[in-house]
Parts: C-alpha cells; structure tokens; sequence
C-alpha cells in the first residue's frame, strides 16, 4: 500500500479494471506510459515522475507478465537492460546486436522437466573391461 | 501513559491545550501523525521532572558561552494515580497506540520495490550467470575444470569447460583472464534452481547462455571497451 494520494491519482488515470488487476500482481497501484511489448507480450511501461516522487528509487520502471505466473526470467535480454537501467533507451530504440546464431529466449526452468541436467562432454578416459574368452585347448 | 485525571484536570481548571497546536508539522499525514504524538506525549509527560538548576563553577579563563538559563519553574507532574493506572489496563491504550502506528506506516510509500514487476539498477559490469560466447583459467574457487584435446591441424580444442556454479564466487577473473571475452559473466542472475545438480553447467549449458544473452553481453561489452 502507497500514500492515499497517490493511489486515488493513479487510480483515476488507470480505471477500477486496471487497478484490480494490478492489486492482484503488483500489488501497487501504477500509472505510467507503455514503452513496448516484447515479444512473448510482456508489457513494458515507465513513469519518469515517480522516480523523483517515491522513497525507493528504481521503481520508475516496471514490466507486467503476459502470463499468470510472472517470473523475473521472462523478460528477454534486450528489455533485461533495459529494465535493469543498464540502457537509457528501450530496444525499440536503439535495437541491440543480433547476430544470427542467437537462440531463441527460454526461460528459467527449474522445477519443470525442461530443467538442465548436467552431463559428460568428453569421451570417458576409464573403459571398462570388455571380457574376452579365449578358445579352449583341450 | 494515558492519565485520566490530567484530562479532568486541564477540563476543570481551563488550562488550554496547547499540545495539539505546538507540535503541529506540515507533513504529509498531519492527522493521523498528530494522534499518535498526542498519545505519545502522554507518556513523556508521565515521567516526573526535577527541578536542579545546577550553575557552573566560575572561572576566568574560560570563555562563558551564552547558555540560556534554565527555566525557574518546571511544572511538576505527579506520578500516576490508581484511576490512571486502572483506565490504563482497561482502555488497552497501549495497543490502540501502537495500531495507529501500523496504520500511520499503512499508508506511506514502502522503501522496497516491488521486485519482479519493477527490478534495481545493474551495471553493464554486473557479474552473473556465466555465458560461453563462442571460444585453464585463474578461477581461484576452483569452480572451472577445462579438458581439451589437439585437432588435427595441432590447434587446440576444448572438450569440457564445466563449471561448478555454487563453487563460484563471481570474482571476475576468467572473464579478465580471457583476451577475446569468450568467457563472460553475463547480466542474467535468475538463474536459482531448486536442485544442486542444474547448477553443474557444462559446456554446452554454457554456450547456450552466451546464444541466449548475446544481445545484452554484446552490448555491455561495447558500452566498457573505453575501460579495459
């Protein structure tokens, strides 16, 4: 919960629908300009002003999850900079590189049967004994 | 602590309150604030004052600094009655105290941010997860392990670059160590996974985090080639 002025404000510029929605996940009630939409349809948006108006910095930039459950692994590298401030500009922008052997972005899959699991890439350096009978003299 | 007999007190001899007015600040919540401190004062209010109008030695050398004499006359409270002590323990003033307190902080802007919606400032020298970007190392944790083998034009060939992840202690040395930033320790830091083994990175793991990352290490890298 935020000061009472600052969420009656932004909740006249937002619309009750909006601010239920954002009262379900952010938990914050925000206004700001849409900066782009990647391309899962994480919605990107900026408030410049709040920077300046809110105790805790950083808090001018904000990402609303195209899916139900959000994670901070969503968000592609091109937005990750800028979300994280390391880019001024977003990527629509001032587009980063993008050389063709880029795969495509996945997110963190831990907890899923998509996660890592490690394995040998190298050829083994024991071999096991492979038994060799030899022909019977009798 | 709350008193009741100060109240009838002040009501019966037409003291005026002047606590309310005396405190008053232009904050941004003067009315909730102004409850609480008024509750407050009462216990300040409690603590029995003595009157030591103590003087300092005289002495020539030092310089008398002009200090405000204290005041002939500091009125005296009395220690709390039983009828004080009764509302007290009946009227739980304490509690309805410190609720206001929550709901003082209730409404003011909290100093965290609201992580996976909005998220802190990162350096473009932040050192996360690792990537391979396409090419032994000073890895003083002893995380990294290389294997390689000789190709057949001689050139060598790296087989295994594991790296144990929760060895690391995200130094920064490989990513030093390696003239044509191969190695990187990349922006990415959600990673975390609910196993020890996902965090055994191989070779390919690797490679695909530099494919997966290329665009923000690629950049960073562009944004820190004046410091290197």
């Amino acid at each position: 919960m935020s000061s009472l002025t600052r969420t009656f404000k932004n909740f006249l510029k937002i619309g009750p629908k909006e601010y239920l929605r954002q009262m379900m996940y952010i938990g914050d009630t925000k206004a700001g300009t849409l900066v782009g939409i990647d391309q899962f349809g994480n919605k990107y948006y900026e408030n410049i002003e709040e920077f300046f108006e809110l105790l805790s910095e950083g808090r001018d930039r904000w990402v609303d999850y195209a899916k139900h459950y959000g994670d901070a692994s969503q968000i592609p590298p091109e937005w990750h900079s800028w979300m994280h401030k390391i880019t001024e500009l977003p990527p629509t922008m001032d587009p980063p590189p993008r050389p063709k052997y880029i795969s495509p972005f996945t997110e963190n899959f831990t907890g899923t049967r998509k996660a890592f699991k490690t394995y040998n890439t190298t050829a083994p350096k024991i071999l096991s004994w492979e038994p060799k009978v030899n022909q019977r003299i009798n | 602590m709350f008193r009741l007999s100060s109240i009838t007190k002040r009501t019966l001899h037409g003291i005026p309150r002047t606590s309310l007015t005396a405190g008053l600040r232009p904050t941004l919540f003067p009315a909730v604030s102004q409850i609480s401190r008024n509750f407050a004062s009462f216990q300040r209010n409690a603590i029995e004052q003595t009157n030591n109008p103590k003087t300092p030695p005289p002495s020539s050398h030092v310089i008398e600094h002009p200090i405000t004499p204290p005041p002939s006359k500091i009125p005296k409270h009395k220690a709390p009655t039983i009828l004080d002590n009764t509302a007290n323990l009946f009227l739980i003033t304490e509690i309805l105290r410190g609720m206001w307190l929550v709901l003082e902080q209730f409404f003011r802007p909290p100093y965290t941010i609201f992580y996976p919606y909005e998220k802190g400032a990162l350096s473009p020298r932040f050192r996360g997860e690792h990537a391979l970007r396409r090419y032994p190392t000073v890895c003083p944790a002893l995380a990294i392990t290389i294997e390689a083998e000789v190709r057949e034009d001689g050139s060598r060939r790296t087989t295994r670059y594991d790296i144990d992840m929760t060895k690391c202690i995200y130094c920064g040395f490989c990513q030093e160590a390696c003239p044509v930033d191969a190695i990187v320790e990349g922006p990415n830091f959600e990673y975390a996974t609910e196993t020890h083994e996902e965090l055994l990175y191989n070779k390919e793991k690797l490679l695909a985090n530099g494919d997966k990352w290329e665009p923000e290490i690629a950049k960073n890298l562009e944004a820190n080639q004046y410091y290197t």
